[in-house]
């Protein structure tokens, strides 16, 4: 029938891609001029600033969590394979208990209940319940991480005469470690975007950024959709990351 | 008058799956000897093994080392578990860690040494496997006869009493097995003491001063290689070797 192997250039993935991004573009633009809504992009650059600040502290305040997140996360995982039930059970309670409530009500619980008892400032309560949110994650990746390394590898340090610690933090945890990184990377993407939810407890950060622009510039639609093409940017070269993270791992393995 | 190291009476094990793996073993090893577990696979010979040095419980039974017993419920001390090397089926070897720091790591978490002693340690165990060459390595890169070499070296570098050989050769592609052999060969030459679970009937003739016959959980019968592999007293010894040599 004449038809060809190779795919035609016209069926390519970039191609198909830039194709796809063209359309919609024409099509946003098409509903936006169709808008009663008078556009004025130019006051985007007055709020640089402010902007850029709200942009800097949300990664600062991602990469914290995610950094105490890892080393609670790390620490908790070592819970759930305790040879202790009831260690293992509080293990359960506790990831439960924080999959299972919205983060947004444990960002306002953190501030305004416990941190008001604890006198905590709105930057030590958020980062902390940022924190807290995703060691549950965190814990839950390492654990399958750890799952995943052959039981083969306990079994030979111990007969050489490891101790349980020895053969959990020089053997099983940086091999747990590594298979992990993709999901790790995955989950500081989530964190950049669960940070947005800080805005609530008035931390300056990104979201809260574009808030106040829009309260000074009445420029709504202009600043709500330059805040979700920043989290993009931010959050689009990561997940690839992670996806190149993995195609590496499985060729490493086989 | 050599001395008895490790002695199992009426040992009993039952995994969770109801499988009655030992059903009743009595076994001995003197110091210095050389002992093949032979055996159709899921005979027991395996679990037999690890019983000895407690990868599993015995469920009833006595499991005494070097003069000392220990129960079923008895944890054996880490000096005792340090004396028993292993070598796997599998090799088990670290994979995020080089040659070197396969033996090294572990060595210093165990023996509180400095780094230059243990360096020199695992300098002297890879050239006795014959591997000083793959030092900075990583297992991946090494073929299956490296890998199982490096695994001896590292067992060895704890200097063990008694090494327990779990089908150490099993694994292997055909054409990677004598080099395995080879170095098994020369430990047991050494004096080493030694008890190999193994399908490599010939280093069981060659080297094993006994061979043991394990069929569904109990030991068949026992005797020098010449004796079990030439004349075996029991139908089904008969019938295993006729099958394996065949």
């Amino acid at each position: 029938m004449g038809v060809s192997n190779t795919p035609s250039i016209l069926l390519s993935r970039p191609v198909r891609l830039t194709f796809v991004i063209l359309i919609c573009s024409v099509v946003s633009w098409l509903l936006m001029r169709s808008f009663a809504y008078h556009w004025q992009w130019e006051t985007i650059p007055k709020w640089t600033i402010v902007i850029k600040r709200g942009l800097i502290t949300t990664l600062i305040f991602s990469v914290a969590s995610v950094f105490f997140a890892s080393i609670i996360g790390t620490l908790l995982s070592l819970l759930s394979i305790s040879k202790i039930p009831i260690v293992r059970d509080i293990y359960a309670v506790f990831i439960e208990v924080v999959r299972n409530t919205p983060l947004l009500v444990q960002i306002l619980i953190g501030y305004f209940v416990i941190g008001s008892v604890f006198n905590l400032s709105a930057i030590v309560a958020g980062i902390a319940a940022l924190s807290i949110f995703t060691s549950a994650y965190i814990a839950e990746i390492i654990r399958g991480g750890i799952e995943s390394v052959d039981k083969g590898q306990r079994e030979a340090a111990y007969t050489l005469g490891m101790s349980s610690a020895q053969t959990t933090w020089l053997i099983v945890m940086p091999q747990a470690i590594r298979i992990s990184l993709p999901s790790l990377t995955g989950q500081l993407v989530s964190t950049i975007k669960d940070s947005s939810l800080l805005s609530v407890i008035a931390v300056q950060e990104l979201t809260l950024a574009t808030q106040q622009a829009i309260s000074n510039s009445a420029a709504s639609f202009e600043f709500w959709i330059m805040n979700a093409i920043l989290y993009f940017v931010i959050c689009f070269p990561l997940s690839r990351l992670v996806g190149l993270m993995e195609k590496r791992m499985k060729a490493r393995v086989s | 008058m050599s001395r008895l190291i490790v002695e199992l009476k009426n040992a009993h094990k039952i995994f969770n799956n109801n499988v009655h793996a030992l059903r009743g073993v009595d076994f001995e090893v003197q110091e210095g000897e050389v002992v093949a577990l032979i055996g159709p696979s899921g005979s027991g010979k395996s679990t037999l093994l690890r019983c000895i040095n407690q990868l599993e419980r015995l469920d009833d039974g006595k499991l005494s080392l070097w003069g000392k017993a220990f129960g079923p419920r008895e944890t054996i001390p880490k000096n005792l578990r340090q004396n028993m090397g292993m070598i796997f089926q599998h090799f088990n070897l670290f994979p995020h860690l080089s040659v070197k720091q396969n033996i090294t790591v572990p060595l210093r978490a165990v023996k509180r040494i400095q780094k230059i002693e243990s360096d020199e340690i695992a300098e002297e165990m890879l050239k006795k496997v014959g591997l000083f060459d793959k030092t900075n390595s990583f297992p991946h890169q090494l073929s299956g006869g490296q890998k199982q070499r490096v695994a001896i070296a590292r067992s060895l570098a704890m200097s063990p009493r008694l090494m327990l050989c779990d089908e150490p050769t099993s694994a292997l592609d055909p054409e990677l097995v004598q080099e395995v052999v080879q170095v098994l060969r020369r430990l047991a030459d050494e004096g080493m003491t030694m008890i190999l679970v193994t399908h490599e009937l010939g280093l069981a003739r060659n080297r094993a001063q006994r061979v043991v016959f394990m069929e569904a959980g109990k030991i068949i019968e026992e005797g020098t290689p010449e004796r079990l592999f030439n004349s075996p007293l029991h139908e089904r010894t008969k019938g295993f070797i006729s099958q394996v040599l065949r």
